[in-house]
């Protein structure tokens, strides 16, 4: 019954693009850490050589600094280091709440409506999902303008399709943590239960992984929770396609967010059928 | 099966023990409205959860549309229709985008929704405010639109939970109008739940009076009032118990009770009977602070039924009992 997905997918959009201001709150968080953390915290233009010694031994040295910068951050501009880190963790920001709207209409009687039609739980289900990726990637196109307007460095030689597929990546990790979300959101009657998830989860998942600084330097302990962390993954694919400007995809990174996501739809589906009710 | 709905034994017990509906059998035939009446927390909307396939039952066995409950959901959910006790129809959406949501959800067309649309639309009179968003309406409106919605698939039976809860008597009027009128344009089953009593007798053809999850009675309206001979004149009076009053001669009197300064009796014919019973009163002195002539009703039935009154459960007007002459016709 695709029409049904189709026509519960659409309603979520509609509702979502009439809340103007509440997307408008949406962008606050991911630019302050852009515009306020991005800018002041731009830590690498501390790495200077000393200019008080002659010229070619500065550019000697100048050349050895960057070689470290880039081998640890792939870029010399940490702005463009943090900004394509937390695309991602915009679509974490976004994504984290993609299971209210059931809990809503859990309790406002709207499920009921849904439950007593012949409509498939999964697709009650899915169409959150399906939702939340396409608001998810709405948001990140304005997400990406402003990153722009502040300043990114692209990498030499990025084209369309490193910015296209930059989206499918960023599609594919809304959808994991949509369906991820969502699932834990089933059976929860408590809005408050899902705003707490989400206040548990997203700082500790954004600094447990490479979008603010590499995971190299990391304990190993830390350096193993970010190895596991999605956000990582996607880090290393966004900026292969941007910074590095280069079509050549960490494919292991891209097996785990395949793997993840086939995981999760699984999971989804099973918990659908099971739960909502 | 040709019936509509068949229940045997039907029980809920809820976590925590609370029996909701105990042992509860019944029958709707194809065609007719079926009401449920009884006050808040009765179990109706418990029984309608569970035929909706909302709610497992804890035993017993129900069958909608010749379908089992619990065996053949996904049959009967295609066969029904819900109007919900709340107003579930989505307020940040229009008219139309709940209405084409609700079709859709049943696999018609965005073609055969426009059209069933139009037309229900113009039956409730809601056509020009359906590409309003719901927020903008009123109670009434809402209801309106929650009706059109769960009829917008023609299901062949239709709940309606409490389907005028909250409405002024006018509007009351019309939802039971647009009710009739679908059940003999579409030829569906209404089985409806209601606390009030002249919304299940001006609409229903049978009735079950439901009270603390278990069926007292059921019947037509007639039947059902039946159940309770003859009319009631209740008289209070000023000046203390009318305990010397004599009714001997009293044209049609079955009984009466004295309790306190209130004297009820009852009689074959209340018109007939109340000024011989006022005379033999004041006769002997009593001053007369009110009457009350009460017919039989469904309100009767059910305070016989229950021993209390489906009003005292809603804490409605105490002010009425105070009216110097009032009738109540079932």
């Amino acid at each position: 019954m695709s029409g049904a997905l189709w026509a519960l997918t659409e309603r979520e959009i509609k509702k979502w693009y009439r809340r103007r201001i509440a997307i408008v709150f949406t962008f606050i968080t991911p630019l302050m850490w852009l515009a306020l953390f991005g800018k002041s915290f731009n830590l690498l233009n501390l790495f200077r050589a000393p200019d008080d010694l002659p010229p070619d031994i500065v550019r000697t040295v100048q050349e050895v600094i960057d070689s470290i910068i880039i081998r640890a951050f792939g870029t010399t501009d940490y702005f463009t280091y943090v900004a394509t880190g937390m695309f991602t963790v915009f679509i974490l920001f976004t994504s984290m709440f993609s299971g209210m709207s059931l809990i809503f209409d859990r309790r406002l009687g709207f499920l009921n409506r849904l439950l007593v039609s012949p409509v498939k739980r999964e697709t009650i289900y899915l169409s959150r999902v399906l939702a939340t990726v396409i608001r998810s990637i709405l948001q990140f196109t304005g997400l990406f303008i402003i990153a722009v307007a502040l300043g990114i460095n692209l990498g030499p030689g990025v084209g369309p399709i490193h910015i296209l597929l930059t989206y499918l990546n960023l599609a594919l990790v809304a959808y994991i943590f949509s369906s991820i979300f969502i699932s834990m959101m089933l059976r929860v009657t408590e809005h408050d239960t899902a705003i707490s998830v989400a206040n548990l989860l997203n700082l500790p998942l954004m600094f447990a992984s490479n979008s603010i600084f590499p995971e190299e330097q990391m304990p190993s302990w830390l350096k193993t929770v970010a190895l596991l962390n999605p956000i990582s993954h996607s880090n290393e694919v966004v900026r292969t396609l941007l910074v590095m400007g280069s079509l050549e995809i960490p494919m292991t990174s891209l097996a785990y967010l395949l793997v993840l996501a086939l995981v999760s739809t699984v999971m989804g589906l099973y918990l659908s059928r099971r739960y909502l009710r | 099966m040709d019936k509509a709905i068949i229940v045997r034994n039907l029980r809920k017990v809820y976590e925590g023990g609370v029996v909701a509906v105990d042992d509860v059998s019944f029958e709707v035939e194809r065609g007719e409205i079926f009401g449920f009446l009884g006050p808040n927390g009765a179990g109706k909307t418990t029984t309608i959860n569970i035929l909706t396939t909302l709610i497992p039952p804890t035993s017993g066995e129900a069958y909608v549309g010749g379908y089992k409950v619990g065996d053949q959901d996904d049959k009967i959910r295609k066969a029904i229709g819900l109007v919900p006790q709340e107003l579930t129809a989505d307020d940040e959406l229009t008219g139309w985008e709940n209405i084409y949501l609700q079709g859709s959800l049943y696999g018609l067309s965005r073609s055969e929704i426009r059209r069933e649309g139009e037309e229900l639309l113009e039956m409730v009179g809601l056509e020009e405010a359906a590409d309003r968003l719901v927020r903008t309406y009123s109670g009434g409106m809402r209801r309106r639109l929650e009706l059109v919605m769960g009829l917008i698939h023609k299901p062949d039976i239709l709940f309606l939970d409490e389907p005028t809860l909250g409405l002024d008597v006018q509007t009351r009027a019309q939802l039971w109008n647009h009710i009739r009128r679908v059940r003999s344009e579409y030829d569906m089953t209404i089985f409806m739940t209601t606390h009030y009593m002249d919304e299940a007798d001006k609409l229903c053809d049978r009735i079950a009076i439901i009270d603390h999850g278990r069926i007292k009675a059921i019947g037509t309206p007639e039947e059902l009032k039946r159940m309770v001979e003859g009319d009631l004149v209740i008289i209070r009076t000023v000046n203390g118990s009318p305990l010397e009053v004599s009714l001997d001669g009293i044209p049609g009197l079955k009984d009466y009770t004295i309790d306190g300064s209130e004297i009820r009796v009852r009689v074959e014919e209340g018109e007939k009977a109340t000024p011989a019973i006022i005379e033999s009163l004041v006769s002997k002195g009593y001053r007369i602070r009110s009457v009350e002539l009460v017919r039989p009703s469904l309100e009767q039935v059910f305070l016989t039924l229950t021993g209390r009154s489906i009003r005292e459960e809603e804490a409605l007007d105490t002010i009425s009992y105070r009216v110097m002459m009032r009738r109540r016709r079932g």
